[in-house]
């Protein structure tokens, strides 16, 4: 190569290996970041009506527990995720049905129905909730969730609309 | 190998020709073979040939640095084996502590070391902060390796966490729940990251492999590449800082005598008995386990690791933006930034510095010692801050403001330092941090001996033994 006022040989080389380095450290890096930060974003299309139990079998005025398993295949991996609420019959219609989540809003410790507290009571951080699912003492910032579809089918069975966040 | 025309030398075993190869020179006689063996060898090389004598004082660095490399070392084996008898998979992880508990050979020793050893390292660690924070250590030229040694405590507590996962109980599983939910109160990306450390909406199967390879692989690795740094700075910054007592005004000049025998012995020695010990440590006391992870049912009282209790307890006070995000970035901020804003050389080595930083670390540690239980006993039973300000969004009301009302004595307490004792930077970082981490110990202690039950205040001999 003539000597040329534009670029060394030097700043040459120093600018091509900048270059494809930068390229192929974007090429490795995409991929490596977008693989990591991939289930972040998985959306599980999780939408069903699901079956928690005879209408009869839920006493009427007492919260009664129940709970269901959400299984998810992927591969060879099988991920079982559990859901548990209270469902609270006011009266014999079945309209009048109040179903909680029994997952608390504070740090999701599950919360437990006692009967002699008139409320729902948190094991992890003493949070109290009243029977409507709102927070009475203790650190939850929000009122239980509340499953507000719900259905009674021909057979008396009660289903809840579950749809994943 | 004898060669043409050389006279055959006398013939040597195999063993002798063997030995000759791994250690060429043999074991030194003398001073400059002592010197040339620790310059010659990769692992003794990060030792310089000589140290001054009075740096190798037990009363000055409690061998608290090397014990943390010890434990590194045998968690590193220990896990390394724990590895051919796991799956991370539910519910096979649990069924496979199991196993190894009744069915392998010395599989419930080796599990006892790893879980030692591992909950050991954290006290370590933080004792080997407190003693570099009060001989003044961290500062120019040492700021760098103060930021990873910080660094590397995070990635311990990251190494705990990830493996308290592993074994799949409810101890594991509850613990992680609640450690994992902190993050989805993080402003605008919580949900996303909350996910993200999941591997879907709540603690499972995706998680579990998410910990795990983070536990046996990245965190693991980082702290083996930062731990070989942090030594190789510490030879770089001048080796250890010089001890000095309160009332030497000069740093005092040390002979310097060989690393072999004098250093190297003592860490032996030290090595050695504390591995003896957590032998028996191990042999005696079992690592616990509960019955296996029910995401239906949490226990009662459901426990963050022990060494989380105190962000637990403020957990209970704060909404969960402050106590779990904002205090410990604010506290992990303060620790990053130290060596950057106190930074006078004269009293490096002097631990607290002179005798009136000594009177106001005890002074500090006082004050807190009285406070924080005061403090806790007032918030259990006459402060309602959502009460007494129905309405107000739980973040002020649960969090903000009783955050101000108890900051705000600090500061107090912190400016009539400076106007009644014109206290310097070094004297009152002494008093605010000395405040802080008593506090934070109390609070611990609370959150191990004192919660029970639905999280309420017990004497300890009151509580009920934990899984019954
Ligand atoms: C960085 C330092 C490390 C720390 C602080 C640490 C901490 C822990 C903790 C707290 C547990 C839970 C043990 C229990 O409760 O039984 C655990 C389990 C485990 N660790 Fe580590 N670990 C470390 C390094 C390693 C390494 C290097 C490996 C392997 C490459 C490893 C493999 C395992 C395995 C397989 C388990 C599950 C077995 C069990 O639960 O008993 N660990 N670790
Ligand atoms: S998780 Fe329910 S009160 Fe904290």
């Amino acid at each position: 190569m003539t000597s040329s006022n534009r670029m060394s040989r030097r700043d040459f080389i120093k600018v091509t290996i900048g270059a494809i380095g930068g390229v192929m450290g974007v090429l490795l890096g995409v991929p490596v970041v977008g693989y990591l930060l991939q289930p972040a974003f998985r959306k599980q299309a999780a939408e069903a009506w699901i079956p928690i139990g005879k209408l009869e079998a839920f006493t009427i005025g007492i919260p009664s527990p129940f709970s269901f398993t959400r299984t998810k295949v992927n591969g060879w991996e099988r991920t079982a995720t559990s859901y548990g609420g209270f469902v609270l019959r006011r009266s014999e219609d079945p309209k009048e049905i109040l179903i909680l989540s029994s997952r608390c809003t504070h740090l999701s410790c599950r919360v437990n129905w006692n009967e002699a507290a008139q409320g729902y009571l948190c094991p992890c951080h003493d949070a109290k909730f009243s029977i409507e699912g709102e927070v009475l003492s203790g650190p939850p910032p929000e009122p239980l969730e509340r499953y507000n579809e719900f259905k009674v089918d021909e057979d008396g069975n009660l289903l809840i609309f579950f749809e994943e966040a | 190998m004898t060669e043409e025309g050389n006279p055959a030398p006398a013939p040597r075993s195999m063993f002798d020709r063997m030995r000759e190869r791994l250690v060429p020179d043999g074991l030194p006689e003398d001073d400059r073979g002592r010197i040339r063996m620790v310059v010659n060898s990769l692992v003794l090389h990060l030792h310089p040939a000589k140290v001054p004598e009075r740096t190798l004082r037990w009363t000055y660095s409690w061998g608290l640095g090397g014990l943390s490399a010890v434990l590194m070392m045998l968690l590193g084996v220990t896990g390394i084996i724990l590895l051919n008898n796991y799956t991370p998979a539910v519910p096979q992880a649990y069924l496979d502590i199991l196993e190894l508990r009744s069915n392998v050979w010395f599989g419930e020793l080796i599990r006892n070391l790893h879980h030692w050893s591992a909950n050991l390292l954290i006290i370590v660690a933080v004792l080997h902060l407190v003693r570099v924070f009060l001989t003044g250590a961290y500062r120019p030229p040492r700021e760098l390796n103060w930021l990873i040694g910080a660094g590397m405590l995070v990635l311990v507590l990251a190494a705990n966490f990830t493996g308290y996962l592993l074994p799949w109980d409810q101890l594991a599983f509850w613990a992680i729940t609640v450690g994992t939910s902190i993050l989805s109160y993080v402003p605008l990306a919580g949900e996303w990251l909350s996910r993200l450390a999941l591997g879907g909406p709540e603690v499972g199967g995706n998680t579990l492999l998410n910990f795990y390879s983070m536990h046996i692989s990245f965190i693991p690795l980082l702290i083996f590449a930062l731990m070989s740094y942090h030594f190789w700075r510490v030879r770089k910054d001048g080796g250890l800082t010089m001890p000095r007592g309160l009332d030497e005004a000069e740093p005092p000049i040390s002979e310097r005598v060989t690393t072999i025998p004098h250093l190297v012995r003592k860490e032996l020695v030290f090595a050695l008995a504390w591995i003896a010990a957590l032998l028996v440590f191990a042999m005696l006391v079992p690592a616990p386990l509960e019955d296996i992870a029910n995401p239906d049912v949490s226990p009662n009282p459901a426990k963050a690791p022990w060494y989380f209790l105190g962000l637990q307890e403020l957990l209970l006070h704060f909404h969960p933006l402050v106590a779990g995000i904002i205090l410990p970035g604010l506290a992990a901020l303060a620790v990053f930034m130290l060596p950057f804003f106190d930074t006078n050389p004269a009293s490096v080595g002097v631990y607290f510095r002179s005798r009136r930083g000594r009177s106001l670390t005890f002074l500090s540690a006082g004050l807190a010692l009285v406070l924080t239980p005061l403090w806790v006993l007032l918030d259990e039973y006459l402060l309602n801050w959502s009460a007494w300000l129905p309405g107000w969004p739980a973040l002020l009301s649960n969090g903000l403001i009783p955050l101000a009302v108890l900051l705000l004595p600090l500061f107090l307490l912190d400016e009539w330092l400076v106007r009644s004792f014109k206290a310097d930077t070094e004297e009152r970082v002494l008093f605010i941090a000395g405040f802080v981490f008593t506090a934070f110990l109390i609070l611990t202690a609370v959150g191990i001996f004192f919660r029970g039950p639905g999280m309420g205040l017990y004497w300890p001999w009151e509580l009920p033994v934990a899984g019954h």
